[in-house]
């Protein structure tokens, strides 16, 4: 539905963006995953047009928006890294004035905000001030909000930041049903496994994509093998040897009572760290996400 | 209309916050009460010691005088010469009436005894008028002299104090508070307005929304320019049935020109708000052009005292024309043919910090 090519973006001498070439395919969802500061939001507001960037082209629907980001938000709705409503206006009342600069029209503005706080359950809050909802509502009724023009394009800068699991469970129960309607969603996040439940991951560092694809494409093309090890021995004493072999530096950390090892090439870990037991896991995208950042 | 949304979201965002609605609207009628009373340039009670080294009774008579004057207490008295100099030192007293007895030597007899007037001069203002009233008890207390032996002045100047006859300083001070209450409150919610919006992060939720820049501004100025008319309006009431103060021109020319003003006042709020990058920012450089603004309106002291190089400064200062023009209805009851030259100066000023904000929010909102 998006793609963007080559954008970047200078922020004095840091580059923010540096030429990023990314696809937000339909209907699915997309998340950008990377550490703060690596530009995530950035390009979202590059996206929407709140930042002009310095090159490069974004394409919706295949063809080049020229500069005329009317057409991004006229099917977008974007939510900015940090609750951003009237902490002084009730919950209501929030997503009415939303909905009506949005110019949607009272009938269907009634009927939408009835139907997004039955199901976000923000119902029994309606007359609750922003200012007093939890970190977790707070995210609801921003999405709520963005919701309520019927964006087919859904952008999100790390909704689920400084949110309770409980409510991050729940905010991507309704980011599921959103794609079930066929809208495109695309979102960031620091937290890796949150970005488990995207169709399409990015991985983004220093503004740069390390890498993208779905967890399938991205775990085929891993090069490397990860291995849980039950060390014989004392663990401290094993890992005191695996740090100063060069081989295994900085790939075998220790977790609870295992020592998990990426391996890259030929050679078995097993062979250089005694062990009870070993045991070749998938990897998760954490490890590949630690693992090219390394490789950076 | 989606700027009406707006409008209506700005007003409920001030109506819950229930410290900024009494400082709305219960602040006004204790700052003009307070300013009412305080800030008065009339003088009373002054301090008084008096050092009578006279025998005459002439001496006698103005000391009586000055006695039974308001606008003075007679706080020391002595006779004996070194203690003038110790009584303004400490500061027990502003004025010091030293009187001496002078011989006529080629007819030796006592002529009218010598008068010396000290006062403390560093309240300048309350040492100059306080030395034109001591010297008009002295010059009566001649006439009334020359009077009982049959002689009078030849000619004598009969001041007649028009559309303020007692000489009140609250009228003076009245209609410019009105002007001053205009200026403070929409000053001060506008400029902090679209600061808000940024450090809340609800700017970006604006910027995204269809409306344009030229929506914001006005859904920024609308509700400050009501709000200002509504405490416009408590201090008209509470000035004219608290203080007695004449209304005696129109209410419409009124109402003209503080939308005129409003518009000058509130694009200029606007701009610090655009300019500043916090609340704090934003609030100093309200007041700092606040104080400006007031010092130099005429309404403390005369726009004629600011010397000829700084002169300008108070001619593209819109609350002058303001103070001006609201003191020409109030008390003279002038119609717009009085005032037109300054309602069309004050709409200049608008016209040009209408178009400096907006260009600048314009800029602001496409970044």
């Amino acid at each position: 539905m998006v793609r963007l090519e080559h954008i970047s973006k200078q922020f004095g001498a840091i580059r923010a963006v540096d030429d990023v070439t990314l696809d937000i395919p339909g209907g699915a969802i997309t998340i950008l995953a990377g550490a703060d500061g690596a530009g995530k939001s950035t390009l979202f507001k590059m996206l929407v047009g709140l930042a002009k960037k310095d090159a490069g082209a974004i394409l919706l629907d295949g063809t080049d928006i020229n500069g005329d980001y009317s057409r991004v938000t006229a099917v977008c709705g974007y939510m900015p890294e940090r609750f951003s409503l009237y902490s002084d206006l009730s919950v209501e009342e929030n997503m009415d004035f939303f909905a009506a600069v949005q110019q949607v029209p009272a009938p269907r503005r009634r009927e939408l905000k009835e139907r997004l706080l039955q199901r976000t359950g923000m119902a029994p809050f309606r007359r609750r001030r922003a200012g007093a909802l939890s970190g977790g509502m707070k995210q609801k009724l921003a999405l709520s909000s963005i919701l309520l023009s019927s964006p087919r394009l859904i952008i999100l800068d790390e909704p689920t930041t400084g949110v309770d699991p409980l409510s991050r469970i729940e905010f991507f129960a309704i980011i599921e049903d959103l794609k079930k309607e066929g809208r495109t969603i695309v979102m960031s996040t620091p937290y890796l496994d949150e970005a488990e439940k995207g169709d399409h991951i990015v991985f983004i560092r220093n503004g740069r994509v390390m890498r993208q694809d779905s967890l399938a494409g991205l775990r085929a093309s891993f090069p490397a093998r990860l291995f849980r090890i039950l060390p014989a021995g004392n663990i401290f004493e094993v890992m005191r040897q695996v740090a100063a072999d060069p081989d295994l530096a900085g790939r075998a950390h220790p977790r609870g009572r295992y020592i998990r090892c990426l391996q890259t090439g030929a050679g078995d870990p097993g062979e250089r760290i005694p062990h009870l037991e070993m045991v070749e896991e998938q990897p998760t995208l954490e490890d590949m996400y630690i693992y090219y950042e390394r490789q950076a | 209309m989606k700027l009406r949304h707006l409008v209506r979201k700005e007003l409920i965002e001030i109506v819950r916050q229930k410290e900024l609605l009494f400082l709305l609207f219960v602040s006004p009628i204790i700052q003009i009460v307070i300013l009412g009373y305080v800030v008065s340039s009339d003088i009373r009670n002054v301090p008084v010691g008096i050092v009578n080294l006279s025998r005459g009774q002439t001496a006698a008579r103005v000391i009586e005088r000055v006695r039974r004057s308001p606008l003075f207490s007679v706080r020391r008295e002595s006779e004996r010469s070194e203690d003038y100099a110790h009584y303004l030192k400490k500061g027990e007293v502003k004025a010091v009436l030293v009187f001496r007895d002078a011989l006529d030597r080629k007819r030796n007899v006592l002529k009218y005894p010598e008068v010396q007037v000290l006062m403390d001069g560093i309240d300048s203002n309350t040492a100059m008028i306080a030395a034109g009233y001591f010297n008009g008890i002295i010059r009566d207390t001649i006439l009334a002299d020359m009077e009982k032996s049959g002689r009078g002045l030849p000619v004598a100047g009969r001041p007649v104090f028009r559309f303020n006859p007692q000489l009140r300083s609250i009228n003076t001070m009245g209609p410019g508070i009105v002007a001053f209450l205009l200026t403070i409150i929409t000053m001060f919610i506008t400029s902090a307005s679209m600061v808000r919006e940024k450090e809340q992060q609800t700017l970006d939720t604006l910027l995204m929304s269809p409306l344009n820049s030229l929506e914001i501004y006005l859904g920024k100025a609308l509700p400050a320019a009501l709000i200002g008319l509504v405490d416009m309006a408590i201090g008209l009431v509470v000035v004219v049935l608290w203080f007695g103060i004449p209304f005696r021109g129109s209410l419409f020319h009124l109402l003209l020109a503080a939308l005129v003003y409003l518009a000058a006042i509130l694009s200029y709020a606007l701009l610090i708000s655009v300019l500043s990058a916090s609340t704090q920012q934003s609030m100093f450089f309200a007041w700092f052009s606040l104080i400006l603004f007031l010092l130099m309106s005429g309404f403390f002291t005369p726009v004629s005292n600011i010397p000829q190089p700084l002169s300008f400064l108070a001619a593209i200062n819109p609350m002058r024309y303001l103070v001006q023009i609201i003191r020409e209805i109030f008390l003279k009851g002038n119609g717009i043919a009085y005032f037109w030259k300054d309602l069309l100066a004050l709409g200049a000023i608008a016209v040009t910090l209408v178009s400096i904000s907006l260009l600048n929010f314009k800029r602001f909102i496409s970044r």
